[in-house]
């Protein structure tokens, strides 16, 4: 899962993206309002961690921008303590959940994780499909029961498909969700790693739609 | 605060004399004017009459010749008309053409008018280009066959040259008059606004620090204005103690973790001991901060904010945090119900309680807002498992600091219990008939 950390104070943006690069995400950082806005317009993020009080352009409003323009991407807003206006306005204005300053790291990435999956419909944390069950917080994956041990590139990539189970993920469209935007996309280190899980987890779960994309557990119910 | 004051419209005591002054002149001027005309009016009349008396006399001394030729019996004895163009004269027309004429006239004529029986009078212009009031009547005399006409005249300008006269007089005497009146309105404005030069004097005493307040005793028109005024003030005074009270209160009590922590840094470091002594400082810092922000809502100038926009807006962000749990978050308020203060407090207040119930809550959040007394009273209650007993006491005594490490009873807890005693206000905590726990809060009715 692929998000974007708009936050201008470089300490704080830096721990947030080691943090959330530890809990398997990949990792854009901005580090103002403008190139945030023009980060979160351009690129496809799973999800958005924004702080309201931004340089160039605050926060609120890159937030009000992005939904204008259509943007549905889930927004998680950093607001201070005893600023219950500022959540206000910034559900107003479209956010999805909010984080009160100082916060645990760990925090993030599990809401994070929560307003993912909610985006993609699901409820559960763990995501089912056929034989294979993954658990979005723990990073736990079992086929038919038995656990199964992924690096955490392998994970992204399972979970990214998991969460939209049932449905052609482009190679493209993988490696954008996947990896941040300094990632080389030429080269063929994601086949790699698709044969990598498939051999894992079994072949028959991940299936090859020749000239489209990927698709995860052809057939099966995706689970609700 | 020292914006660029407006220009001041005009003058109080401006306003007064000009309104006076107008109205004086125009009410001096038509009175002028009345008199002068009633005055003009009686003169002329008086003229006439005695023109008419005159008149009376001429008749009187005609006599009818048997021939039916007229002639006078004796002269009328006035020497005005035996002066040449003296401006008296009178003049006899027999229906024949014979004319009898004062010595005044000379050879002249005045042109007879077209009359009758009865008395008339107008003015022309005399032979020597003096203006005239002529009376004029037809007489019968036995023994004629005709009315015989009879005109005397006389020198109008002893009319107007009195009339004038009186005028002038009138003009000076008026002026006069409004002249007086205006001083008298002057004196009257300034003595009349004097109190309001005392306000801004004692205003000004204020100012500059000489008066604690306004001391004076005001007429009733302007007392109110100085009692608000006051009451600002003593408001200020207020809030200013309060302010220092806190910068005091904050001081005082970054001193023992500051004194704690630089102990830690100059001899062994404890990071967990240094972290603590951080920590408390962080929350002493929300703590007065908090206060500080909403010290200066708090009273009696405070805004009106009702709490149902509020509290929707706050139940529109936790439904969507808290999406998955299904929650149904119930807001009954009446119209009426209103908080005193800053928008923002009462937005701290039930975001922080509301958020905490839905934490907590199994299925059910209720907020109750309802106007009590002229106070306001907010229940928030859910179904969650509320408090055991020794937690109720530990929350309800008074003076302790909530507890930071029970997972949802945060600082958010500590900021609305802050702000309420703040607005002067209680907060307790009871079961709920929902099954979980109850926050009420009521603030008091603000004067």
């Amino acid at each position: 899962m692929r998000v974007l950390v708009v936050e201008d104070e470089p300490a704080l943006a830096l721990r947030l993206q080691k943090a959330l690069q530890a809990a398997d995400f990949a990792v854009d950082v901005a580090y103002d309002g403008e190139e945030g806005f023009h980060l979160g317009d351009t690129e496809p993020y799973d999800a958005i961690v924004l702080d309201l009080g931004l340089p160039k352009i605050d926060g609120i409003t890159v937030l009000r921008r992005w939904r204008q323009a259509g943007r549905t991407t889930p927004v998680l807003i950093l607001t201070a303590r005893g600023q219950w206006s500022e959540k206000m306005t910034g559900f107003d204005a479209g956010a999805d959940d909010y984080v009160t300053k100082p916060f645990e790291l760990d925090e993030i990435a599990y809401r994070l994780r929560a307003l993912i999956r909610r985006a993609s419909g699901h409820v559960s944390p763990e995501l089912v499909c056929g034989r294979l069950r993954l658990d979005t917080h723990s990073g736990r994956v079992t086929v038919d029961g038995q656990p199964v041990q992924l690096t955490a590139q392998e994970f992204r990539i399972l979970s990214y498909l998991a969460h939209h189970a049932g449905r052609v993920v482009s190679r493209t469209e993988m490696m954008e969700h996947v990896y941040d935007r300094h990632f080389d996309s030429d080269s063929n280190v994601l086949e790699v790693l698709l044969g990598r899980i498939r051999r894992k987890i079994g072949a028959d779960l991940i299936e090859t739609v020749r000239g489209q994309g990927y698709r995860l557990g052809a057939g099966a119910e995706p689970a609700r | 605060m020292t914006g660029v004051p407006p220009r001041p419209s005009p003058s109080l005591s401006i306003r007064l004399v000009a309104a006076a002054l107008v109205w004086v002149v125009l009410l001096l001027a038509a009175g002028g004017g009345v008199l002068a005309f009633a005055f003009r009016g009686a003169v002329e009349e008086e003229y006439g009459r005695r023109l008419d008396a005159l008149l009376k006399t001429v008749v009187a001394s005609i006599e009818v010749a048997p021939g039916g030729a007229l002639g006078m019996t004796r002269p009328l004895g006035d020497p005005r008309f035996d002066r040449l163009y003296s401006g008296w004269y009178w003049q006899v027309t027999a229906p024949d053409g014979q004319q009898l004429r004062s010595r005044s006239l000379w050879d002249a004529t005045l042109a007879p008018h077209k009359g009758g029986p009865d008395l008339q009078l107008r003015t022309m212009t005399g032979p020597n280009g003096e203006p005239l009031l002529v009376a004029e009547r037809d007489v019968a005399f036995a023994g004629q066959s005709a009315a015989t006409h009879v005109l005397v005249a006389g020198d109008r300008r002893e009319v107007s040259d009195g009339v004038r006269r009186f005028d002038v007089l009138l003009a000076l005497s008026l002026g006069l008059l409004g002249l007086g009146v205006m001083v008298a309105i002057v004196l009257q404005v300034r003595f009349g606004l004097r109190p309001l030069r005392a306000l801004v004097s004692d205003l000004r005493a204020v100012r500059q620090g000489d008066a604690p307040r306004l001391a004076g005793r005001y007429p009733v028109e302007v007392a109110p204005l100085a009692d608000g005024f006051n009451e600002v003030l003593d408001r200020d005074a207020e809030l200013i103690e309060r302010a220092r009270t806190h910068v005091g209160n904050l001081a005082h009590a970054l001193k023992t973790p500051l004194a704690v922590a630089s102990a830690e840094i100059q001899g062994e470091r404890d990071a967990a001991t240094l972290r603590a002594q951080v920590e408390a400082m962080r929350r002493i810092v929300e703590h007065h901060l908090a206060r500080a922000r909403s010290s200066v809502g708090a009273g009696r100038y405070a805004p009106r904010v009702p709490v149902r926009p509020v509290a929707e807006a706050a139940v529109a962000v936790l439904s969507k945090v808290y999406r998955e749990r299904g929650l149904s978050i119930e807001v009954v308020a009446d119209e009426s119900a209103a908080f005193r203060g800053h928008r923002e407090d009462l937005e701290e207040i039930l975001g922080n309680l509301l958020e905490n119930a839905c934490k907590w809550a199994t299925r059910r959040v209720r907020l109750t807002a309802a106007a009590v007394d002229g106070g306001l009273s907010l229940d928030i209650e859910d179904d969650g498992p509320g408090l055991d007993a020794a937690r109720e006491a530990e929350f309800v005594g008074r003076g302790k600091r909530l507890d930071e490490k029970v997972p949802g009873w945060g600082l958010g807890l500590s900021i609305v219990s802050d702000l309420v005693d703040v607005h002067g206000g209680t907060l307790r905590f009871a079961r709920s008939p929902l099954g979980g726990l109850g926050v009420t809060v009521t603030l008091p009715r603000v004067a």
